[in-house]
């Protein structure tokens, strides 16, 4: 370090504080005004759009006997209509699946129920994922603080510039409980839609045998607790991409064939029936990403879904 | 701990300024000394305990060493002991590497099970090693145990340098400004700190997202494209840049917080117009510890232009080895070997002076070719992306596929480039506006906005956390 910038040779304790006043001002100041404009953009543009309060309350209040289970593929995937409730949420896992399945069905009998029959439940990173509460969060004195927020908050100001301050959710809540989304997958240039299916794909390889065997376990408790209770039951593995099929079948250290092998076979010994519907949607227009339906794709795709679960 | 994390910035360190403070001022000297010394253990440790046994053996064993040296000026003891150093060095950071080698060879598995590397063993081993040899040389005194271990543990330098010499701490523990309150310390410390905190978070952290799709992309066979190519290297380049040196800051920051000078470790190095130039500007400390250790000790320059440049290629391969266990690693300071010998050659040969733009940009474009061996998980993907930026590959050239937020990833290139080539660094700043004008606006506008950027870092941090040092992997 040069000598110029050398540690002071006063021998004052305390010399004039003026420098490091301003220094403090600009930082108390500026992280006072990054809190309130971050808590205003929360409660202002976030809160009005979030679909988490709107899906707790229809889990809370909705009494249909027909209703789907699952994570974003169902959420989004799934177009649900009629006496079908979709009580599926992003990044949920076997246990909160379980969990809700339990609420839903705890007052009155299941009717038609389909349960997500993804490989992906058994990635790492949704079987040591922590279970989540299905009870409306506690609001804190600042939202931005939530835990369900603050990962979030650096993004919503991303979305914020760059919707020319306006943050634009992509995402529909429907009545019946659907996540219907926007996007384009087609939009993406070839090499991207190869990368993320890929990138996707490691995200999505099996974690250790031994946790993937524990959350089959508790897979088919839940496969047991609904037809103990008289479900129709459907398990399908939802629509992917081409570019994300392709991948999981070039990658058989991903373990997807050892799951849907697993999953044929619950439903062959529950008396479930199962599809496998990974690959009966071919446009990439009707995904919003590399293994996500668009609305469009959800829409297209439930007649078909229904006919084939339930026409016996 | 790291630095750019909630538990140092609202727990750790103003306890610890609190408490070296107050212990100074009710205890005294000895006290403050002994209190950021064992503070200084509990930042090491914070993480993963047992390796604060290590490093106290370590000090231990120097220590006694030292005063074995000064006592009786050994030859073979000073030997021994930078032996001992090494072989730990050796021993955590590069027995999976040779045992690897050792196996290729013979064609056996040799198994050495996984090994924990601990945070800063590089960094804490030079230091050691560099304190023995000044004792036997008569450049130090071994000073009292507990300035030993507060010379080795001083969390501000610990883990990623500077690399700090025994005769340039101690003797600043006996001035009058170490562990006192003092305002313009605190202030130009805390003016180091923010600009440092800034670089990390806002840049570095930022940085890294184009850096890393280029190599994750190509890892997952994704062939880049010249331009993906060249803008994620750019990326990484200022990525390693703004990291190590916001790391550098922050050490520096905190050192005069403490009434503490530490060695300036960058000087822009990106401003450099030729690459010894660059080399007197990035990892300073490093380069001053080859040179010293190393580089002289081999004869320098002093026995002939062929010696020179052998030693200089010895020098280089070692610093290459030195950041890790791996042949990349080696790759990259023989390239930079091969640069410095160049540049030598030029300077004593040619009579033609290369125009500064060009000089500069050359200089640039070699670093950021060495980089690639650096920053690759092995030779292919090197090789890989290489000849993408030399537009080999077979894509179209300029398309900018694999980025998903595009426009982020060149806001932020364009932005560390601005800042690394057409900016003060922040030492400069600081010199500059080191003497506090209240009247002066120029020196309200910076002290508020460096507060601003401190807390902007902060609330990113508060939001989403902040990525290890690039350096604490060596």
């Amino acid at each position: 370090m040069p000598s110029s910038i050398s540690s002071s040779e006063h021998t004052a304790a305390v010399a004039a504080p003026g420098g490091l006043t301003v220094l403090a001002r600009g930082f108390v100041l500026t992280l006072l005004l990054l809190i309130a404009a971050t808590e205003l953009l929360v409660r202002t543009q976030v809160l009005p759009q979030d679909t988490r309060a709107g899906h707790l309350e229809l889990l809370r209040t909705s009494d249909h006997a027909n209703a789907a289970f699952g994570d974003s593929h169902v959420a989004r995937g799934f177009a649900a209509q009629g006496s079908f409730v979709n009580l599926a949420y992003p990044s949920e896992n076997i246990e909160d699946m379980f969990a809700k399945v339990r609420l839903h069905f705890a007052h009155h009998a299941p009717g038609r129920v389909i349960i997500q029959a993804d490989p992906h439940l058994f990635a790492a990173y949704r079987v040591y994922a922590p279970a989540r509460s299905n009870s409306p969060a506690h609001a804190p004195l600042l939202h931005m603080t939530a835990d369900r927020h603050r990962p979030q908050l650096n993004a919503y100001w991303q979305a914020f510039v760059e919707g020319v301050g306006t943050l634009h959710s992509k995402v529909q809540q429907t009545a019946n409980g659907a996540l219907l989304s926007e996007g384009d997958f087609a939009d993406l240039p070839d090499r991207m839609q190869t990368f993320e299916a890929r990138m996707r794909l490691q995200n999505h390889a099996l974690a250790h045998p031994d946790a993937v065997a524990a959350a089959q376990d508790r897979y088919l408790d839940m496969i047991t607790f609904l037809t103990e209770r008289g479900a129709d039951l459907c398990m399908i593995s939802f629509p992917v991409t081409q570019d994300y099929l392709t991948a999981s079948s070039a990658d058989t250290a991903a373990g997807h064939a050892t799951a849907i092998s697993f999953f044929r076979q619950t439903a062959a010994q529950s008396g479930a029936r199962f599809i496998d519907a990974r690959a009966q949607v071919k446009p990439d227009r009707l995904f919003r990403d590399v293994d996500h339906l668009n609305a469009a794709g959800a829409k297209a795709v439930y007649d078909s879904l229904i006919r084939q679960c339930f026409d016996r | 701990m790291l630095f750019a994390s909630l538990p140092f910035l609202f727990g750790f360190l103003p306890a610890t300024v609190l408490g070296t403070f107050v212990a100074y001022r009710s205890l005294g000297r000895q006290a403050a000394l002994i209190f950021l010394s064992a503070a200084s253990l509990v930042f090491y440790g914070w993480h993963y305990p047992p390796y604060i046994v290590l490093l106290v053996a370590t000090i231990g064993v120097n220590f006694l060493l030292a005063r074995r040296i000064h006592a009786r000026p050994d030859k073979w003891l000073t030997g021994i002991g930078v032996a001992l150093n090494l072989g730990l060095l050796a021993w955590f950071k590069y027995a999976g590497f040779l045992a690897e080698m050792v196996s290729t060879i013979l064609g056996n598995h040799i198994g050495v099970g996984t090994i924990l590397l601990p945070l800063g063993i590089s960094f804490f081993t030079f230091q050691q090693i560099a304190y023995l040899v000044d004792i036997h040389q008569r450049k130090a005194e071994p000073g009292k145990l507990v300035e030993y271990v507060f010379f080795v543990t001083f969390f501000p330098q610990l883990i990623a340098g500077p690399i700090v010499h025994h005769r340039e701490l101690i003797p600043q523990l006996g001035q009058s400004n170490f562990a006192r309150f003092l305002t313009r310390d605190v202030t130009m410390g805390a003016l180091l700190f923010c600009i440092g905190l800034g670089k990390k978070v806002l840049l570095a952290d930022n940085l890294r997202m184009g850096a890393d799709t280029l190599f994750y992309a190509q890892s997952l066979g994704i062939e880049p494209t010249m331009a993906e190519a060249w803008l994620g290297m750019l990326s990484y380049t200022f990525q390693i840049y703004f990291d190590f040196s916001g790391y550098a800051d922050m050490a520096l920051g905190l050192g005069l917080i403490f009434g503490l000078r530490l060695p300036e470790n960058f000087r822009s190095p990106y401003k450099s117009y030729d690459i010894i130039d660059f080399w007197r500007r990035w990892n300073i400390t490093l380069s001053i510890f080859l040179r010293d250790y190393i580089y002289l000790p081999l004869g320098g320059n002093r026995k002939g232009p062929v010696r020179r440049y052998a030693n200089l290629w010895i020098v280089m391969l070692l610093g290459g080895l030195w950041h890790g266990a791996g042949w990349q690693f080696i790759v990259w300071g023989a390239l930079h070997g091969f640069y410095l010998t160049v540049n030598h050659i030029w300077r004593r040969f040619s009579p033609y002076r290369l125009p500064p733009a060009f000089s500069l940009a050359l200089t640039f474009t070699c670093v950021v070719i060495a980089w690639v061996f650096f920053r690759a998980e092995d030779f292919p993907q090197a090789f890989a992306i290489l000849s993408a930026m030399v537009g080999a590959g077979s894509n179209t050239a300029f398309e900018l596929a694999i980025f998903a937020d595009v426009a982020w990833v060149v806001v932020f290139a364009l932005s560390g480039a601005c800042l690394a080539w057409f900016t003060p660094n922040a030492v400069q700043i600081v010199t500059r506006f080191k003497d506090w004008r209240p009247a002066a606006i120029s020196h309200q506008a910076l002290y508020g906005a460096v507060g601003a950027l401190g807390a902007v870092a902060v609330f990113k941090t508060y939001a989403s956390g902040s990525y290890a040092f690039i350096y604490f992997q060596f």
